[in-house]
């Protein structure tokens, strides 16, 4: 049986430590922006090591001081340059995308792997949509990798990923509203939405792969404390999963909920990671997300 | 000679005349302050509440009795503003009741009347205390009606109506400790027996003078000069006010803007009435530089009149001139006759600066009634409101303990829309309930469970300064103290803003657990006291949110709220 090349993609929000340890790899996005700081225009790499010269608080200082940052999907050649080398060291390739309601990058990944799949005709190319993104996505690669090292075939772990993949819950919340505002990421169309500094939406992922804001909380600490028993009520097993808590620039915030995860609950593990340029380019710093696998999200935002 | 008949004229007469004789005394009902701050306006409710009343029997077939006290009571009750302005509404609408279809009434029908006045009262009010308004209403009429043998006339009615409400008002601090803490008697039974006293100095051949509604006309007195001497600050600014006829000479008056001079004002005073008919411009504004109203103003025509008064001395007068008293609360003429394409559901809030104004419209409340500290809204003022939001459901917030009544009656009065009045007493509460509700995917229903959800969590807070040493709770208070208030009573009190703060902080429980506080700040809060307030709650509990909101209250430094 060929060898898996599995790859993420920048929302996948996995660290150097965990793709290395599962041998993972990440299609990059890019992310533009005006930074006030040498009044000039970056588009950079949106790369999950920090290393194109923004480090999480001088991007997040960037939106900050009122910038949108933008973002681009992986492109045509990114791809050709993941996926290429792989398949010439004869790898088949299994490729976690990115929510489709997030980012089109499957679409694009998917046309990559026919013109591909011609070229390599031995080979097994298999893009899937995640509808999720973040730690979870990062989740579901290292449960691939963990399912290969156990024999199972790309064919098998595809069809396990598309199964389950509802049964990885997002729960998160932001530190305002202004970003997601900003990023068109709140509904507009109540007007009581304004103004409102302490109200902190709780954010999924719901069923269509969509960030959707199933309800709302007043305050920092009641927010955190809410997401920290919503990902236990949703968790299945939580003595035997590890648990993501992913931030923006808020390791406080972060180690907070870590805390009270273990008290709470008693996780096998709680990974606390940074959360991407593209997640938090779009829901802006101090923003928390815990990420736990168990029950299936039927939610359907509206 | 002895009136043992009652007609419509008369009635008319006898309410004109109990009008007159409480417009010479509110100051003094106003006066009667139980509260150790600024906002005694008893007597200015019960005025705007009677004036309402006399206005509408102008309309009246004066040859039926019933007819007058229908128009009397309607009147009324557009009028009425406060809590003792609601009663005295109710109580005369008590009286209208028991009158109604009678063309004349003799003694025993107007007793009967009066006393069922008194029932009305209580009616109307969900949790009746003694030793106010409503214990002098009910312990006079009551009174009368048994004693009907000995009463053969109206002059006797009244004589003995009046000896009795006297007795009853002597009485209320022995039953409402407050009122003896703070050794006064209750400000809103002194109101009703200033009324009935002209009404019954109108049968016996007494018609009172008329005073002009606005204040004292005699300058200011020695004692209220001694309140500003030569150590003085000037800590409220003067309230200014003028009607300016705009003139061709200076410009074209068409062209006039008068939201531009609004911006200008609010640069630099507050309280801002301005109304634009024709060539005529009448202005309000509080500040403490008013020359730069008067300079703007002059750019574009000349005085017709012109009132300046130190609020430093006058800080209990109220607003009464600029507005007739049963006017339209609103801000520009423009506003007068606009109504809101129809909806489902809106908001009707009161807010008690310009900038609570503009924070509840951003917030998305589509009536926003001017008033609550300084200056209650009417009945009316509210229905004009639900009038111009046009909705199905009509959800209201009074944000004052003493508009919640006057809310009520009004919903209750509304035929055309739902009206739910949420109970709040401060804007706080209105602030944090706005915050969580969502029109867009959740019913009326529901947002009114969220709503009353979200009020009973928070926790409100207030800080206000002392303007006389008293006694409240048995706690002694100097003049210029900060007194902290929670749940209608004085928890704290220090020299030191933040002190009071900290000291009412106390005596919550379980504030460390608290995700949120919200301040307003007010328009007498110093920038200092906002970084110490800051500062101390960042420092103490770090984990809790600080929401800083510059509200630019009038008599409260700041209005706090956990949740």
């Amino acid at each position: 049986m060929a060898k898996l090349s599995i790859f993420i993609d920048s929302t996948g929000d996995l660290d150097a430590e965990l793709r290395k340890k599962y041998d993972i790899q990440y299609c990059a996005m890019s992310v533009s922006f005006h930074d006030p700081a040498d009044d000039k225009d970056h588009e950079i790499r949106a790369s999950l090591d920090w290393d194109q010269g923004y480090d999480p608080k001088k991007l997040y200082d960037v939106m900050r001081k009122g910038q949108k940052i933008y973002t681009a999907q992986v492109t045509r050649q990114e791809f050709l340059n993941c996926f290429v080398p792989a398949l010439e060291a004869g790898n088949d390739v299994l490729y976690i995308a990115c929510s489709s309601a997030l980012s089109r990058s499957i679409d694009l990944a998917q046309q990559v792997a026919k013109e591909l799949r011609e070229r390599f005709p031995e080979r097994k190319i298999i893009c899937i949509d995640s509808l999720i993104s973040g730690y979870a996505q990062g989740d579901m690669a290292i449960r691939a990798r963990n399912m290969s090292e156990e024999g199972k075939s790309i064919d098998e772990i595809a069809a396990w990923i598309e199964e389950n993949k509802l049964k990885f819950n997002q729960w998160g919340t932001t530190e305002n509203l202004t970003y997601l505002k900003r990023a068109g990421r709140v509904k507009a169309s109540s007007a009581f939405f304004g103004n409102i500094l302490a109200v902190k939406p709780i954010l999924i992922s719901d069923a269509m792969g969509n960030n959707y804001a199933i309800k709302k909380v007043k305050g920092r600490k009641a927010s955190l404390m809410e997401i920290v028993k919503d990902a236990i009520a949703s968790a299945e097993d939580i003595e035997h999963q590890t648990v993501y808590v992913a931030h923006a620039d808020d390791p406080e915030g972060a180690a907070f909920c870590a805390e009270q995860l273990k008290t709470l609950a008693h996780p096998q593990e709680v990974h606390i990671g940074i959360i991407g340029p593209i997640i938090g380019g779009s829901t802006g710093p101090g923003t928390l997300v815990i990420y736990c696998y168990g029950k299936k999200v039927d939610v359907i935002g509206k | 000679m002895a009136t043992t008949i009652l007609d419509g004229k008369t009635y008319e007469r006898m309410v004109e005349n109990g009008f007159k004789d409480l417009k010479s005394h509110y100051e003094t009902v106003n006066g009667l302050n139980v509260f150790p701050i600024p906002d005694g306006d008893t007597g200015t409710n019960i005025c705007a509440t009677l004036d309402g009343g006399v206005k509408a029997m102008k309309k009246a077939n004066h040859n039926n009795l019933g007819d007058v006290v229908t128009q009397c009571a309607a009147g009324m009750l557009m009028g009425a503003r406060g809590n003792s302005g609601v009663i005295t509404s109710q109580f005369f609408a008590g009286i209208s009741d028991a009158l109604k279809g009678l063309k004349k009434a003799n003694v025993a029908q107007f007793a009967s009347a009066l006393l069922n006045g008194t029932k009305v009262a209580y009616k109307a009010v969900p949790a009746p205390v003694e030793g106010t308004i409503l214990t002098v209403a009910r312990e006079s009429t009551q009174y009368v009606y048994d004693h009907l043998n000995e009463i053969p006339d109206f002059e006797t009615l009244f004589k003995v109506l009046l000896e009795q409400m006297h007795i009853s008002l002597d009485k209320t601090p022995d039953l409402l400790p407050v009122l003896k803490e703070a050794g006064v008697i209750d400000s809103g039974g002194l109101g009703l027996l200033y009324t009935m006293e002209g009404m019954g100095k109108q049968i016996m051949g007494e018609e009172l003078s008329d005073t002009v509604f606005n204040g004292p006309t005699s300058g200011v007195s020695a004692d209220e000069a001694a309140t500003f001497n030569e150590n003085s600050v000037l800590e409220f600014g003067y309230c200014t006010e003028f009607i300016l006829q705009l003139l061709k000479s200076k410009g074209d008056p068409a062209k006039f803007d008068l939201q531009a001079m609004i911006d200008y004002f609010s640069t630099f005073g507050d309280s801002i009435v301005a109304i634009h008919q024709g060539t005529i411009v009448k202005i309000h504004v509080h500040a403490k530089e008013p020359w730069k109203a008067i300079q703007y103003a002059q750019q574009f025509g000349e005085f017709v009149t012109f009132k300046m008064e130190n609020m430093t001395i006058q800080h209990n007068e109220k607003l009464l001139k600029e507005m007739p008293i049963t006017g339209k609360n609103v801000k520009t003429s423009d506003d007068l006759h606009r109504q809101l394409d129809h909806s489902k559901v809106q908001v009707v809030s009161v807010a008690s600066s310009p900038e609570i104004e503009k924070l509840f419209k951003d917030m998305g409340v589509a009536g926003v009634i001017s008033g609550g500290q300084t200056m209650n809204p009417s009945a009316e003022d509210f229905l004009n409101a639900f009038e111009y939001v046009n909705a199905d459901d009509i959800i209201v917030f009074p944000n004052n303990g003493n508009i919640i009544m006057t809310a009520k009656q009004a919903a209750s009065m509304y035929t055309k829309s739902k009206v739910h009045v949420i109970p709040s007493k401060s804007i706080v509460e209105a602030y944090s309930a706005l915050s969580m509700v969502d029109f867009v995917d959740q019913s009326v229903q529901d947002n009114i469970d969220i709503m009353e959800e979200q009020i009973h969590n928070v926790i409100p807070l207030e800080v206000s300064r002392a303007i006389r040493d008293s006694v409240n709770n048995g706690i002694s208070i100097k003049k210029g103290d900060y007194i902290g208030i929670h749940g209608g009573s004085v928890v704290s009190h220090d020299r030191a803003i933040l002190k009071a703060v900290i000291k009412m902080l106390k005596a919550i429980p379980n504030v460390d657990e608290k995700s949120v506080f919200t301040v307003f700040y007010g328009k007498d809060a110093t920038e200092k006291m906002k970084a110490d307030l800051k500062a101390y709650f960042q420092k103490t509990y770090p984990m809790m949110d600080v929401v800083e909101i510059v509200g630019g209250q009038p008599v409260y430094p700041f209005i706090m709220a956990l949740e």
